[in-house]
């Protein structure tokens, strides 16, 4: 009888996990696997007699194109720099909205706002913002004298790429910012008032009492935020079209492999991002998770 | 027991799937496309109940993909629907997005459609890639002859599609602004440019986009022709490693007028759709790289400032040459098409005169590609700047007389992003020359 | 408790607003403009005499534009159709494998975790064409199905990892003593489990719904005939012009049922994430 009740629980795990599994597996990683292949073929459309298995030269190939190299960096900026303030802006809007003041419902709603907002739009509309002609930007700056006339500026390679992590960074908050806040309301109060009756100040309190349990949250956080910089496409794009100052990783393989048609070569490039992104994300929760225990 | 709810309860979700998937097919594009510009597929009821003999395909229904700029009206397709029994449905979608779609369906075996809008620049590709249904025994001689530009849309001599808007490139001016200062070469517009701006009508006369972006490589290109020049030769050697040549004439002048403050800086960084804007607002005196919807476009009443001084002149060149080349459209039949044969027929239908007129004059000012169509349509008087447009018609020529290359893409990039780069980083005429020639050889010229 | 720096929290709840809503405004003063006040130079933050015919265009009111109309009303359903789909999909599949790889210690249970949740880093591109082959295959292309299908894919694997973190959240004794009292699993889940973590769930939702309305390229790939708002959007790049007050009256449009969603379902969202993860 013990047995039978075992299995029974399993069968039950694995009925309920079944319509989920079956979505992932047939709708993503069949067709991810089925893509691989295409990595290791010299699979360029423009030729089609000549498919043909040619090993890892695709990705020997990641290594000698120095226009991968420029989007990597470029992608690593993004990553960096949006992350950065992603979970430190995070943190201080988290921070600033744990207490459940008369308005907070509205300060809520209007901080999702750029969430919620279509990519497409917001994208269009940052543009106008920046627009070198008819940008407000442009408009109030020269008004208030900052400027002496009005810039492009997506014309210097550090501005174009700042300005693309703005509009990021501006999108994301909202997320990242959820996140945490939901994890610090789990924290009871009363954790700080025996920390403050030991003697501790505020700092110490936050480094011994908020951070701890925050940590999960932010990881989950900083996971997502990667994730997302890592697959920037919109923004670069629509601020700067297919400038190599602002390509990103993911703009790099839609050429390849759709203007080009080169879809062996893309798709290597897309196994790379993939596995960069894994072994960033192992890195964070790895180390948190250390932390955590220590 | 509760096993066995669970399983009822997937076994349902999935009949439930399976049913919604089937409804959902008949749900989907031939009754109730969402698709607005379709009605007529529903409007004609007529032509259905006809002897089916002369109508061997009636009852199937021709998908066609378009960019936005194509307005067919509803009536439009009734004649056709009449005769033949096809109804059509047209579909727009954004113009890059239909080369994508072609090339997520095509790899994977299908059809975005039954007729398909491509550019020029596309043809190399579908050309190489096999994905066109082979037009050239399909149009009768009367129509190939009558097309000038036929050649641009074949591979290795057969026709990947039939040419149906005629953008050719042609220059305009602010005749406000101008009034009667020269500009029948580029060294005259340079200097009427300089005028311009001295006298302070305007800041920055020539109006150009200098994005990281196609229509940066067609300015280059245009001027190019307009020069009498080529870009490459019969073996694909770029000419711009010849000083004296055309092409690095064009590519000095760019660099010429955007250093004598000729081109609003900023142009590097705004797009092509977005240039015209500037100009119909009053800003700008000439713009080189121009075709008849840009104009049409300018001279439009409710839009534009400068509606009464909007003037079309044949693209400056070197003085003997005023040639320019078109970035035209065409439509093309997809290898995997459905309705292949129905199709055809509707493509015929479209290649005849008198539909060709029509949609010109009624669905979206489309620029006819039959050189008789364009007679006809000048001595009617139904061709607004019919004279230079006439006589610019008579020096138009492919970009490529050699033949499409599969791989103009990767040549695009590497033109554009050099000359963006080079004039925002302050390089020579030399470097940016070297950087496209590097480039250039990297290719893989299959 | 002293009120510290009131002021300064005051003003920094300022700054939060208006570097939130600026985009937006402009978004919405530039559907009511002219193009000629966009392009005018100096160009005015606020046009003189708004204009709101592409409103006007967008619902109906201009017989010239008759297709708009009808492309804005299909489109707003599709969109709410996908989204909508997409949301209740992810949610059921969310709330039954988030209790399972919670609560039962199966075989495989890690793997099959870190697989699936694993998905979220692949690039859209990486399978795009082989499931489009799929698609056709399956007949899915171009339907209402095979849309929520994909955006399910899609939305997931976040959801079943947030679940997770609920449902490991709640104290066992609950369903502990329930499992005592002869309850079977399919009982825990629908009676203890779903009740309590109802908000998370609601979170969950609200995630989905949002991703799902701003998807793009997916639905221009695998459903180009069932178009959504932001393809609708993409349409006004002519060749030759943007059609920027169009744009954004459609944009300022598109936003409505998002912030409708988020203004009504606030309260469970953060109650929710709340509940949401001591684990993660």
């Amino acid at each position: 009888m013990l047995f039978r009740r075992h299995h029974a629980r399993y069968g039950d795990a694995y009925l309920l996990i079944a319509p989920f599994v079956l979505l992932i597996v047939l709708f993503v990683l069949i067709p991810f696997v089925l893509s691989m292949v295409f990595s290791f073929q010299n699979m360029t459309l423009t030729d089609p007699d000549n498919i043909r298995w040619i090993g890892f030269k695709n990705y020997e190939k990641l290594f000698t194109d120095p226009s991968i190299r420029r989007v990597l960096g470029n992608t690593a900026f993004y990553v960096v720099v949006t992350v950065t303030f992603e979970m430190l802006f995070g943190l201080m809007v988290a921070l600033l909205l744990r207490r459940n003041f008369r308005t907070r419902f509205l300060v809520l709603a209007v901080m999702i706002l750029p969430w919620a907002l279509p990519p497409v739009v917001g994208g269009v509309t940052w543009r106008w913002i920046f627009h070198p002609q008819y940008g407000i930007v442009n408009v109030l700056f020269e008004r208030w004298g900052w400027i002496s006339e009005y810039k492009l500026w997506t014309a210097n390679k550090w501005m174009a790429l700042l300005l693309v992590c703005l509009i990021v960074v501006w999108r994301n908050l909202p997320y990242v910012s959820l996140i945490m806040l939901s994890f610090l309301q789990q924290i009871p109060a009363d954790l700080y008032e025996s920390a403050a009756i030991d003697g501790a100040g505020k700092w110490q309190q936050f480094r011994r009492v908020t951070l701890p349990l925050l940590l999960p949250g932010i990881t989950i956080a900083i996971s997502m935020a990667t994730m997302t910089s890592m697959n920037l496409f919109d923004e670069p794009y629509i601020m700067n079209q297919f400038s190599l100052d602002t390509m990103s990783v993911t703009m790099k393989n839609y050429t390849v492999a759709f203007r080009d048609l080169k879809f062996g070569y893309g798709m290597a490039i897309s196994m790379m991002v993939t596995v960069l992104t894994l072994l960033i994300n192992f890195s964070y929760i790895k180390s948190m998770y250390k932390e955590e225990a220590a | 027991m509760m096993k066995k709810r669970l399983l009822g309860i997937c076994a349902m979700v999935l009949v439930l799937g399976m049913v919604a998937a089937c409804s959902g097919k008949t749900a989907s594009p031939s009754g109730s496309s969402p698709s607005a510009s379709t009605p007529a597929s529903t409007g004609t009821a007529q032509g259905s109940t006809a002897p089916a003999n002369d109508k061997p395909y009636a009852g199937q229904t021709v998908k066609m993909l378009m960019p936005p700029w194509y307005k067919f009206t509803p009536d439009f397709f009734e004649k056709f629907t009449a005769e033949t029994g096809i109804k059509v449905e047209v579909e727009n979608m954004k113009f890059g997005q239909i080369h994508d779609n072609i090339v997520t369906t095509s790899a994977a075996g299908s059809a975005p459609a039954d007729i398909v809008d491509i550019d020029w620049s596309w043809v190399g590709q579908m050309g190489s890639a096999g994905w066109y249904h082979d037009l050239t025994d399909v149009l009768d001689e009367q129509i190939k002859n009558d097309i000038g530009i036929l050649n641009v849309f074949t591979y290795q001599g057969r026709v990947v599609a039939l040419p149906f808007f005629n953008d050719f490139r042609i220059s305009m001016i602010n005749a406000d602004h101008v009034g009667d200062l020269p500009v029948d070469t580029l060294e005259n517009v340079i200097d009427t440019a300089k005028k311009i701006k001295a006298s302070g009508k305007d800041e920055y006369p020539i109006v150009t986009t200098l994005e990281a972006g196609e229509n940066t490589t067609h300015e280059w290109i245009l001027m190019t022709k307009a020069l009498g020049g080529e870009v490459f030769d019969d073996n694909w050697n770029l000419y711009l490693k010849d000083k004296n040549s055309p092409s690095y004439k064009a590519l000095s002048y760019i660099f010429e007028m955007f250093n004598s403050g000729l081109i609003d800086p900023r142009a590097l960084g705004i797009p092509y759709e977005e240039v015209i804007e500037s100009f119909k607002a009053g800003r700008g005196s000439i713009k080189i790289l121009a075709g008849p919807g840009q104009i049409d476009e300018a001279s439009n009443p409710e839009t534009s400032k400068i509606k009464d001084f909007v003037k079309a002149i044949l693209v400056p060149g070197d003085g003997t040459h005023h040639t320019t080349t078109a970035m035209p459209e065409g439509i093309m039949i997809p290898a995997r098409a459905e309705h292949k044969e129905a199709a055809v027929e509707l493509l015929k239908w479209l290649a005849s005169s008198e539909i060709m007129k029509e949609t010109f004059k009624t669905q979206g000012g489309i620029f006819p590609t039959r050189n008789s169509v364009i007679r006809e349509l000048f001595e009617s008087g139904d061709l607004p700047h019919g004279d230079v447009y006439a006589k610019q018609l008579e020096d138009v020529e492919p970009i490529f007389p050699q033949g499409q290359p599969s791989w103009y893409s990767e040549f695009s990039e590497a033109v554009y992003t050099a000359i963006n780069r080079g004039l925002k980083e302050n390089w020579s005429v030399d470097r940016t020359a070297e950087l496209i020639i590097e480039a250039t050889e990297k290719i893989e010229k299959s | 408790m002293k009120r510290i720096g009131s002021v300064g929290f005051a003003a920094a709840l300022l700054l939060l607003a208006a570097w939130s809503l600026l985009p937006v405004i402009w978004t919405a003063i530039t559907s009511i403009s002219k193009v000629q006040d966009l392009t005018a130079i100096p160009p005015n933050i606020f046009p003189d005499s708004p204009d709101f015919s592409s409103y006007g265009k967008l619902f109906g009111f201009d017989p010239k534009s008759w297709d708009v109309w009808t492309t804005m009303k299909q489109s707003t359903v599709n969109s709410l159709i996908g989204s909508v789909g997409g949301m209740v999909v992810v949610t059921f599949l969310a709330l039954l494998s988030g209790y399972a790889f919670a609560r039962v210690k199966f075989p495989g249970r890690n793997l099959v975790f870190f697989v699936c949740i694993a998905t979220m880093a692949l690039p859209g591109y990486a399978v795009m064409i082989p499931l489009y082959r799929l698609m056709m295959e399956l007949h899915l292309l171009n339907t209402y199905p095979g849309i929520i299908l994909i955006f399910s894919s899609a939305y997931a694997p976040i959801a079943v990892w947030l679940m997770r973190g609920f449902v490991a959240g709640l104290p066992r004794e609950i369903e502990e003593s329930a499992t005592i009292d002869g309850a079977g699993r399919w009982r825990i889940l629908m009676s203890i489990v779903f009740p309590l973590t109802a908000p998370g769930l609601v979170a969950v939702a609200i995630i989905t719904f949002l991703g799902c309305w701003s998807m793009f390229v997916t639905v221009m790939v695998f459903s180009p005939s069932l178009k959504t708002l932001n393809v609708f959007i993409s349409e006004f790049v002519l060749k030759t012009s943007i059609d920027y007050p169009m744009m954004c009256a459609v944009g300022v449009i598109s936003m409505i049922p998002p912030i409708l969603i988020v203004a009504f379902l606030n309260r469970y969202l953060i109650s929710g994430l709340m509940l949401g993860s001591i684990k993660g």
